[in-house]
């Protein structure tokens, strides 16, 4: 009580009182607080430290050299790194790193253009190329995985944040025609036992984004690949538009059939700014607009909140007055009300669950660069009442004015640079505010994903998918970056794919799924043949006739004993289901005999213990192994003996050959060195290293049906698990197990087979 | 979710879960989540219950001041269960528990051509059960 009399009145304001009496617990506790919160200021202060600013950073934003070039720091901490180093001296002053200063281009954005002409730039592609590492894949650069080592992070973004992805190498191309003419000329294209096809009822209005996996022309078994397809809401009935998001690795082969099928002619389109090709008849036209959008792909749950913080949607006023918005609602007498309804109804929602699958909402929003974070912030979604999201499926809010052209064309040549919004926001009073003016309107996309479908990790994978008009990726990029998301690449999307318990959307039976798979394949053997010969895994002593490539075709003429041409993954929805049936006991209906026999049936496997890799061989297991994980005896490498010989007798050729060279050089002549004799001494070698596989079912001690596509240790179940095909004539072999759901798998590394439990992919 | 909402649902007869049939395939939606944070934990029957138990054995190590526990229809049992066992592990926390009623929703994938997208709703019973800190300052006061 003595402390509080000890105060002077003048230290207090004129309307504080002091209390008569203080009570001692409630006294102590809130100077117990204050002393936890100093010795916490104290703690993560970067001034009050032992250590130096830049070691209390965090790792990821830490740099190399910081301490030396104080430029690598973030500017906050600049003066009180310099402050610190100024005790220890100032580093010395480097010169200009002259080579580098010289050899910069005259003019960067040219020098991007000249770049970018021999492979596909996205939009991000600046932006990317600074944090990610970048691949040449499918005719594009594409980003592959963060630098800053983030995969696990990546990961826990798609669980419980927001991972954001540029999938603009997605190719789109856009059909124009009668629709019934549409659905009868795909039903050629299409094999209508892998589900719905393009002329269902459920996608005709537009509300929904469907797949479809696309044939050759009239063939039902030699497929392409998955194509996403979004029909135009209805306007006039007889034109309707189609849109088809297409792999650039299928994009080719997929053009080329539909273009047969609907018998269209070439022709090119030079009205446009670059050179566009168009295909046309009578009744249909088909256009190439790919450079006319950007998709992004938004995964997790946090993916709607990002979104609401990043889109602020266009509301129009008396004194802002767009053309395009005028023009498209004069003519289709259509209000954007009910898309707004819904987008607030949207800012409640926590889970994916909520929102009905593979919705199409259209939105017409602000110039992003406007609505700018100060800082990267994290969006949440907001949760005070939350009401229910209710859909109204009769209401249109999937009409967008970015299906013309017309309008895509003069949203890009109404967008103003960043140059400019920068110079915007130098001319305000106070930094930092909010710009006054609001920025133009963009018309976008947004397309529910649904996620995974099954038992194991259901609604995994969920998110929104968002397209662009052309010109507005980055902004919008930067965008989404700052309100939280975080960016992944290539990597990220085969790791999505694998932890939904799916195979890789390229399969083996497509061309382009049969070109991964060779590049795969031809990028382990470099890899392996880089090593030194002792570093090298001996594939014959472990008894694995195909290591580094997954041989189809050889495996299926085995199990049907002769030679198989074609085969193709199983893709009948019922057939799949009866399998999965089968293996559970659940039914005694074997519908198999209806199949043809020389398909792969795509598989899931989970394994208890150790970890598989890709290229692992899944054999049948005998009665036994089921109590016992059997091990594959050793075997003695027939062909060591012979590289050793080989090798023996190339040294020996090769000294006499420098003999004679030195020789003939002392008498003045030129012996040129025999290159070819050299190259096929290596392939030679290299055939004995791995030698071509006359068996693959009977290679080892037990009988081998398949290969895993991908391997590896699967967060989102706790272990490790892996995805890849079966052969279908041992499926009654595996039927007549004790255990029906339990097979062997050997990676090839190894003489140790791990029982897993199997699944048929059938989603 | 209030009461007389609950009692108008409850009046209309029981619609039996549709199963997959020729048009349609059945599949159920994730229960949606009404709170998000890191001390709001959703018990499932398939996550251990001792995992749970180490979780909120952590939040508490790091002075979380308070924490929800959500439960939902087979899971309730478990969830009391691990509300419990942190009460009798550590006397200093007290429940709270309310009851409420979640609406489930189920899709009715189409699965041939002329069938539409058709959904179904369900109830279920929920639990959220709030763990709190006593404020031991308070109590002695009031002594």
């Amino acid at each position: 009580m003595d402390d509080t009399a000890m105060f002077e009145p003048d230290m207090l304001g004129k309307d504080d009182t002091l209390p008569q009496t203080v009570t001692l617990p409630q006294f102590t506790a809130a100077r117990g607080k204050e002393v936890q919160i100093m010795k916490k200021t104290l703690g993560s202060s970067m001034i009050y430290t032992n250590k130096l600013a830049f070691q209390k950073l965090p790792r990821y934003m830490r740099r190399r050299a910081m301490s030396h070039n104080v430029k690598r720091l973030p500017r906050r901490l600049r003066e009180i790194h310099k402050n610190q180093i100024t005790k220890s001296g100032l580093p010395q002053k480097t010169k200009r790193p002259s080579r580098k200063y010289v050899r910069r281009p005259y003019n960067l954005n040219s020098d991007y253009m000249r770049r970018r002409r021999r492979v596909y730039w996205l939009d991000t592609h600046i932006w990317h190329a600074k944090r990610f590492f970048m691949t040449e894949k499918w005719g594009c650069k594409i980003p592959f995985k963060p630098c800053d080592r983030s995969f696990k992070a990546c990961y826990r973004a798609t669980r419980n944040h927001c991972l954001l992805q540029d999938i603009s190498y997605y190719k789109c191309i856009e059909l124009k025609g009668d629709y019934s003419g549409i659905v009868e000329k795909f039903k050629r294209l299409i094999n209508s036992k892998n589900g719905l096809t393009i002329g269902a009822k459920t996608y005709e209005s537009g509300k929904r984004e469907g797949t479809i996996y696309l044939y050759k022309f009239g063939s039902n078994n030699e497929c392409i690949g998955k194509v996403n397809f979004l029909w135009k809401p209805i306007e006039v009935k007889h034109k309707r538009t189609l849109w088809l998001w297409l792999h650039p690795a299928l994009y080719s082969k997929a053009l080329e059939t539909i273009v047969l099928c609907f018998d269209l002619k070439t022709c090119l389109d030079i009205d446009a700014e670059n050179l566009t090709e168009m295909y046309f008849n009578d009744e249909f036209e088909l256009t190439d607009i790919t450079s006319e959008l950007s998709r992004f792909r938004l995964t997790g749950p946090l993916a709607t909140a990002v979104l609401q913080k990043c889109f602020v949607p266009f509301e129009e006023t008396i004194d802002e007055c767009i053309d395009w918005i005028g023009d498209y609602k004069e003519k289709h007498e259509f209000d954007f009300s009910n898309n707004l309804e819904v987008w607030n109804d949207l800012s409640h929602v926590s889970t994916f669950s909520q929102i009905p699958p593979h919705i199409v909402l259209s939105l017409i929003i602000r110039d992003p660069r406007f609505n700018l974070p100060k800082t990267r912030t994290k969006a949440l979604p907001g949760y005070e009442n939350f009401p229910e999201f209710h859909y109204d499926n009769s209401k249109d809010i999937n009409k967008s004015p970015l299906w013309s052209n017309t309008v895509r064309a003069a949203v890009k040549h109404a967008k103003i640079t960043n140059h400019k919004v920068i110079e915007l926001r130098q001319d305000i009073l106070v930094p930092g505010t909010d710009l006054e003016s609001k920025g133009l309107p963009i018309p976008i996309l947004l397309i529910q994903r649904p996620g995974c479908k099954n038992i194991d990790t259901p609604g995994y994978g969920s998110g929104w998918d968002v397209i662009l008009p052309g010109g507005w990726a980055q902004p919008t990029w930067i965008s989404l970056i700052m309100f939280g998301a975080r960016s992944g690449g290539l990597q990220e999307t085969n790791t999505i794919t694998f932890e939904m318990g799916q195979n890789d959307s390229l399969e083996p039976d497509t061309e382009a799924g049969a070109r991964e798979e060779a590049d795969v394949s031809e990028k382990c053997r470099e890899v392996y043949f880089r090593k030194p010969p002792n570093k090298r895994i001996n594939f014959n002593k472990f008894n694995i006739s195909s290591p580094l490539c997954c041989n189809w075709k050889l495996l299926l003429s085995e199990w049907q004993s002769k030679n198989v041409e074609h085969f193709f993954v199983l893709r009948d929805k019922s057939i799949l289901k009866n399998i999965q049936d089968l293996l559970t006991s659940k039914t005694s209906t074997n519908m198999l005999g209806q199949c043809s026999q020389n398909c792969l049936i795509p598989v899931k496997i989970t394994v208890t213990k150790g970890q598989l890799k890709k290229f692992a061989i899944i054999c049948l297991p005998l009665d036994n192994d089921f109590k016992k994980e059997p091990k594959e005896s050793k075997t003695i490498d027939v062909l060591q003996q012979k590289r050793k010989d080989l090798r023996k007798e190339h040294k020996q050729l090769l000294k006499r050959l420098r003999k004679r060279r030195i020789r003939a050089k002392e008498n003045g002549k030129v012996i040129h060195i025999d290159k070819d004799m050299l190259l096929n001494y290596t392939k030679e070698m290299r055939s004995l290293w791995l030698p071509e596989p006359r068996t693959i079912r009977k290679s080892c001690s037990r009988e081998v049906i398949g290969f895993v596509k991908h391997g590896d240790f699967s967060l989102s179940l706790g272990k490790s698990s892996a995805v890849g095909y079966i052969v279908i004539s041992a499926l009654q072999n595996i039927l007549n197990q004790k255990h029906k759901n339990k097979l062997l798998l050997r990676n090839n590394n190894s003489m140790q087979y791990r029982l897993g439990e199997l699944k048929i992919i059938c989603d | 979710m209030s009461d007389t909402q609950n009692k108008g649902q409850r009046s209309v007869p029981k619609k039996q879960p549709k199963q997959s049939s020729k048009d349609h395939i059945f599949r159920k939606r994730n229960p949606p989540k009404p709170e998000r944070d890191d001390s709001v934990i959703y018990v499932s029957t398939k996550t251990h219950i001792k995992a749970l138990l180490q979780k909120c054995n952590k939040l508490i190590g790091e002075n979380a001041s308070e924490i929800v526990i959500y439960c939902l229809g087979a899971a309730i049992q478990r969830g009391i269960l691990l509300a419990l066992q942190i009460c009798e592990e550590h006397s200093d926390f007290e429940l709270h528990t309310n009851t409420l009623t979640t609406e489930l929703i189920d899709d009715l994938e189409p699965a041939a051509d002329d069938a539409d997208y058709e959904i179904q709703k369900r109830f279920n019973s929920a639990l959220r059960i709030k763990l709190s800190r006593k404020d031991l300052l308070e109590t002695k006061e009031n002594n």
